[in-house]
């Protein structure tokens, strides 16, 4: 997996820190707002300010985890629950696009998630 | 002075007080004199109930202890009522409640092989309050802004219905060593 | 019991009087009580989360310096699942912020509702429906609060697990609107037509209104402390200009909440010695203050990972005009919750001990004086409204 150094510990990570709300498979929850990111993704990677935005979002920009892990997750999860969206020109997350991007937090996270699913279309 | 009990312990001796007179209340309210926080002394039963009754576990888990009491080593962030008093299991829902798919996640030391596990605490909802086996164990708990580690929280989100039942301890995972 | 066996007797000579048929005047069917308009200010609202039955909740009112339970216990307004209470001084109104099952407890239809009370008639004066997402969890003071100088706005914290705040004007009795807050929580007042809230990586956001309710800016600050290592419970004291958190480890930050920018001053210790080190801050209400700008902190020995919701043997007193501890209370019973009410001869410290009985304690002495047995099956929240 590029960009994944240890594909165990990011697993870990991503049980401790996301799954609870995201779910096992990254399905999420229709009745409770957590987007699905399985099979969806990597969809934001293939529009602008999408690469940010999966830094920027408050789940991940605020988890208790190092930059590094931060890059490192973000490709594990990607590979692991949106292989078939990723684009091919995708460079792996890493170190220093989570420390450019991390702490400039969103604002209104629903209205800019919009903007970017208007964009794919 | 009384001696240093976590809470719950109280408030639910208190309430069995009316209720348990015939019953054992030990079933009733597994956690009775026994669920305080880390508490070490307390000799583990032999057996884990879990075992008996079916439902699935993680594979080659070795357990051991009382799944109806606070202190069972699946319980060490654990925040309501018991679903294996209510039910249900460790890891299942009790009949007619729904699981939540939105919870918070803990990790616990099992002592049956030192090692530690990481505990999905799915609530059961969908009925009212089961009302048994209260506990309120905190370890690695944190307060309310870091959502994923709170156990404060009604989890019940993302269920036909919000109404709090009971808490299931699911183990999903090895914490990373 | 002294006062109930006076009763008998003073029943009996009357008994023994002479009425007639003729002159006998029968007692009034029908007539309500009601409470004074401004209630004296030690009596407490005590708020029973109603943890076995959510759905049946209370928020009573309790005058706790009074003997007997019948005299304590003025009247109660209802509240379901694991309700908020607010109280504005400005428009003298309770709020109970609510949430109904169309299927009580089976579920059905949510509803959330701003219940509005009369607090000299306890009755419903109006009800102002807001999104069915606000949060439900133990209670934090910082759920819900009132915004502004003229508390025109409410602001209601929500939690699906998206989060953000809903604004309610008080004044036209309507929702207004919903504020995004970038994945930070509560409601935490600054005194201008503003609120912040804490954020997960220990960051506080500040979000400023317009006279609408809208919101017109935002501002989000550096890490102020650690949310993991020692996180800071969910609901500060406020004094001066600077809401004062309280840390696991029992140590105070103040911060200054302001409209345009947030600070934060030096951390302040409850602990004066090396022995008291490993005492820790812990309870379901584990912090409150009197209107002298004392803290009153439940502590318990031997603390740890994991002890920060087990109560305390004692409350340690912290004054923050003189920045110091002043003061080590020891408890009669240990104790979960802890409040204040009054001010000068009749001023009191309660705790709700695990039996989950109300101990009343004089202050400024903190002499145990009586225990309130009639606030309920788990009276969470207990405060003047001062
Ligand atoms: C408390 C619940 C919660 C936790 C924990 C959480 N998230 Fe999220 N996540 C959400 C919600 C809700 C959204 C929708 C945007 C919002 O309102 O924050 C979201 C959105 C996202 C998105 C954007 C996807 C989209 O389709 O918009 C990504 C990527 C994401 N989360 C990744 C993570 C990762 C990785 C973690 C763990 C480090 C994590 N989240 C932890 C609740 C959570």
């Amino acid at each position: 997996m590029p960009g994944v150094d240890n594909p165990q510990r990011a697993h870990v990570n991503y049980i401790l820190n996301c799954q609870g709300c995201h779910g096992p498979e990254g399905s999420g929850s229709a009745d409770g707002d957590v987007p699905r990111m399985k099979d969806f993704l990597g969809n934001f990677l293939n529009v602008e300010g999408g690469r940010e935005f999966l830094i920027r979002v408050p789940g991940v920009a605020s988890a208790p985890l190092s930059d590094t892990a931060i890059a490192e997750l973000l490709n594990w999860t990607l590979h692991t629950q949106s292989p078939d969206q990723i684009p091919e020109d995708f460079l792996p997350y890493n170190e220093s696009d989570v420390i450019q991007w991390r702490r400039k937090t969103l604002g209104d996270v629903a209205h800019e998630r919009e903007r970017l699913i208007v964009r794919m279309r | 002075m009384k001696e240093s009990k976590n809470l719950f312990d109280r408030i639910s001796e208190q309430v069995s007080r009316g209720l348990a007179q015939n019953t054992s209340r030990r079933g009733l309210f597994g956690l009775l004199g026994a669920g305080i926080v880390g508490m070490s002394s307390i000799p583990l039963l032999p057996v884990a109930r879990a075992a008996g009754t079916g439902q699935p576990q993680a594979s080659d888990l070795q357990e051991s202890g009382d799944d109806q009491s606070c202190d069972y080593w699946r319980y060490c962030s654990i925040d309501g009522f018991l679903c294996t008093c209510c039910g249900g299991s460790v890891n299942t829902c009790p009949p007619g409640t729904e699981m939540s798919p939105i919870t918070w996640i803990g990790t616990c030391k099992n002592p049956e092989d030192g090692k530690s596990y990481i505990v999905s605490y799915n609530d059961c909802c969908g009925k009212s309050g089961c009302g048994n086996c209260l506990c309120n164990t905190n370890e690695g708990d944190r307060p309310m802004y870091v959502p994923a580690k709170s156990n404060d929280i009604n989890w019940c989100l993302g269920t036909q219905s919000s109404v709090y039942h009971c808490s299931t301890a699911i183990v999903v995972g090895m914490a990373f060593e | 019991m002294n006062r109930m066996f006076q009763g008998f007797v003073f029943g009996c000579i009357i008994a023994s009087s002479s009425v007639t048929n003729a002159d006998f005047k029968p007692e009034p069917i029908g007539i309500i009580e009601t409470l004074p308009e401004q209630y004296p200010d030690h009596w407490i609202m005590a708020q029973d989360l109603s943890f076995f039955h959510m759905l049946e909740g209370a928020v009573r009112v309790i005058d706790p310096s009074e003997e007997t339970t019948g005299d304590q216990y003025k009247g109660q307004m209802t509240s379901s699942f694991i309700a908020v209470f607010e109280h504005s001084k400005v428009r003298n109104e309770h709020y109970v912020i609510e949430s109904f099952f169309s299927r009580g407890g089976r579920g059905g239809k949510r509803t959330d509702l701003v219940t509005i009370y009369d607090p000299t008639s306890l009755s419903v004066s109006d009800e102002i429906e807001i999104p069915a997402k606000r949060l439900t969890g133990m209670p934090k003071g910082t759920q819900a609060a009132l915004i502004g100088e003229e508390e025109r706005f409410l602001g209601i914290y929500n939690f699906t697990p998206a989060q953000s705040v809903s604004i309610v004007d008080l004044e036209k009795r309507v929702f207004v609107n919903e504020v995004a807050t970038e994945g930070c929580g509560f409601v935490i007042p600054n005194g201008a037509r503003s609120f912040s809230s804490i954020c997960g990586d220990g960051s506080f956001l500040t979000s400023n209104l317009d006279a609408s309710g809208a919101l017109t800016s935002s501002t989000r600050t550096e890490t102020m402390f650690d949310p993991v290592g020692d996180p800071v419970f969910e609901t500060p004291i406020a004094y001066d200009d600077n809401a004062y958190f309280l840390s696991f480890s029992g140590k105070l930050l103040p911060v200054n909440i302001g409209e345009k920018q947030i600070s934060a001053g030096d951390w302040l210790s409850l602990a004066t010695t090396e022995d008291e080190k490993s005492w820790r801050p812990g309870g379901i209400t584990p912090m409150t203050s009197d209107t002298n700008g004392n803290v009153y902190v439940l502590m318990h020995p031997d603390g740890g990972e994991g002890t920060h919701k087990n109560g305390g043997s004692e409350v340690w007193v912290y004054d923050l005009e003189k920045k110091k501890r002043t003061n080590r209370i020891e408890l009669k019973n240990w104790s979960l919750v802890v409040g204040t009410s009054g001010t000068g001869k009749n001023k009191f410290l309660l705790a709700t001990n695990t039996d989950m009985a109300i101990d009343v304690y004089e202050l400024p002495t903190a002499n145990y004086a009586r225990t309130l047995t009639g606030a309920g099956s788990t009276p969470f929240v207990i405060d003047g409204l001062n």
